[in-house]
């Protein structure tokens, strides 16, 4: 799947990051997280997991907002447009 | 349908991203902030995690073996926080009171038995055998300073006769070998003295003056004395974290040693403990967006990690044993700002884990929890001991 820059694609990355995060939860990974206070655990799961969270909560949700932002301010752009456009030429 | 140019396209995103992130950056913190003080609920939560592990031998069997792998001191405080935390919520509900002494005596038991059986060395990093104590025989007074606030804060609670010599041998000892260093303090490790074990140790004192009748109002004058003159950091104006018998500074202000000692050194001077407080905020207390979090060291303090530090995030300077221990400091002073602060990024940055009744920090560990469960109850036993 191509994601392109375009509200659809905002919306499906958010997507994507948001389910992967669900399935390291899942996966209990969280209990890794441990290594944050310096007790033995496994550091890469718990980064792992640390990042797919700080996506979930610092990167899911401007995504959607932008997702939305960005079409408005496409369909606003298209009316003006449309409006500023010249008319079809007829033929007489 | 026209598509528009690629330019555009990447212009209309980059302000839709930046919109994204002006409306929700500001918000984010709504979600993890305390929704009015629950402090009382969260510590019945938080203590009921510890409480399971009591009665529970596999599981802490195996958390402490996690812990002792990392750091044995992490064995010994999880057992120290969680003792004081009991005293304090026996003061603040007293219908709790005969089921905590329980507890309290189970696990004051089992250390001073684990400490006759293994020597002073098994709550300590391995490094305590490195070279000898200076003075001799050895002990630790990063042992006996909170062993002693045990044994004071569980007779405060209820007499217990056949512990009142303990706590009156351990204050003994502690003022002897503290009065055999330039400036007053005994050493935690060989030639190390820290600034949390001496703070601890004058507090444990300060409980012998109140349930004993014992005075060392005087100690206190010429330990304070010997503090503003030798153990200050000229630029911050806060106690040195660790220093040599006679002394010389070997690390500066550290986080995770001056918050607590502020906490116990309320009970030696509260102008001076309030003092501390406020430089150590001035120095090492930072925050934004509705968070708050503890760097280790000062900006003036060029110094490397150690294991009482945690990993530190790099670029803010958070660290996880000075913003754990910042909790207990804030609830002491009453600082409801950065309490509250605090809590947001606990919530945030803690990964919370409710099992049934429960609760936990996945990102802490037993001693982690136990010394937040600290921050949530004390203050009645601080409160009724008082400044001489």
């Amino acid at each position: 799947m191509k994601i392109t820059l375009s509200p659809r694609g905002f919306l499906v990355t958010a997507m994507l990051l948001g389910g992967t995060f669900a399935i390291a939860h899942a996966l209990g990974l969280r209990e890794q997280t441990r290594f944050l206070s310096g007790t033995p655990a496994w550091v890469f799961l718990g980064a792992l997991y640390g990042v797919l969270y700080l996506a979930s909560v610092l990167i899911v949700p401007p995504l959607v907002i932008a997702a939305l932002s960005f079409a408005a301010i496409e369909r606003i752009l298209r009316e003006r447009e449309a409006v500023q456009a010249p008319p079809p030429e007829t033929t007489p | 349908m026209k598509t528009m140019p690629r330019r555009r396209r990447f212009a209309i995103a980059t302000v839709s991203l930046l919109l994204g992130y002006a409306i929700w950056l500001p918000c984010v913190h709504l979600l993890f902030a305390p929704r009015g003080d629950d402090r009382a609920d969260r510590a019945r939560r938080l203590l009921a995690g510890q409480l399971r592990l009591w009665v529970d031998p596999a599981l802490r069997a195996r958390e402490v073996e996690r812990m002792r792998v990392a750091n044995n001191e992490w064995d010994f405080m999880g057992r120290t926080f969680l003792v004081w935390s009991l005293a304090d919520l026996s003061l603040r509900d007293p219908s709790t009171k005969t089921q905590n002494l329980e507890v309290m005596d189970r696990i004051i038991g089992e250390t001073l038995g684990a400490e006759r059986a293994n020597g002073p060395h098994f709550f300590l990093m391995s490094y305590s055998r490195a070279s000898e104590f200076r003075v001799q025989p050895p002990r630790s007074l990063f042992l006996d300073g909170e062993v002693a606030l045990m044994l004071g804060m569980r007779r405060l609670v209820a007499e217990r006769a056949d512990w009142k010599p303990l706590l009156a041998d351990r204050v003994r000892v502690m003022e002897e070998r503290m009065r055999k260093s330039a400036v007053l303090c005994a050493e935690s490790y060989p030639n190390e003295c820290w600034i949390f074990c001496n703070a601890a140790a004058l507090a444990a004192m300060r409980f012998s003056d109140f349930l004993d009748g014992t005075d060392h109002r005087s100690f206190f004058g010429e330990w304070l004395a010997a503090a503003r003159g030798r153990l200050i950091d000229p630029t911050t104006g806060l106690l040195f974290s660790s220093f040599t018998l006679d002394g010389q500074a070997n690390d500066g202000p550290e986080g995770s040693s001056i918050w607590f000692a502020c906490h116990c050194l309320k009970l030696v001077d509260e102008p001076f403990a309030e003092d501390q407080y406020r430089r150590a905020k001035v120095e090492l207390a930072r925050g934004g967006l509705g968070f708050a979090w503890a760097r280790e060291w000062p900006k003036t303090w060029v110094s490397p990690m150690d294991v009482d530090s945690g990993p530190v995030i790099p670029f803010v300077g958070a660290s996880a044993g000075s913003s754990g221990t910042a909790f207990v400091a804030a609830s002491s002073f009453e600082d409801e700002a950065y309490w509250k602060g605090l809590l947001t990024s606990l919530d945030f940055a803690g990964f919370p884990i409710r099992d049934g009744d429960a609760l936990r920090y996945a990102a802490s560990n037993q001693v982690g929890d136990a010394v937040l469960l600290y921050s949530m109850v004390l203050g009645p036993v601080w409160k009724k001991v008082g400044a001489p």
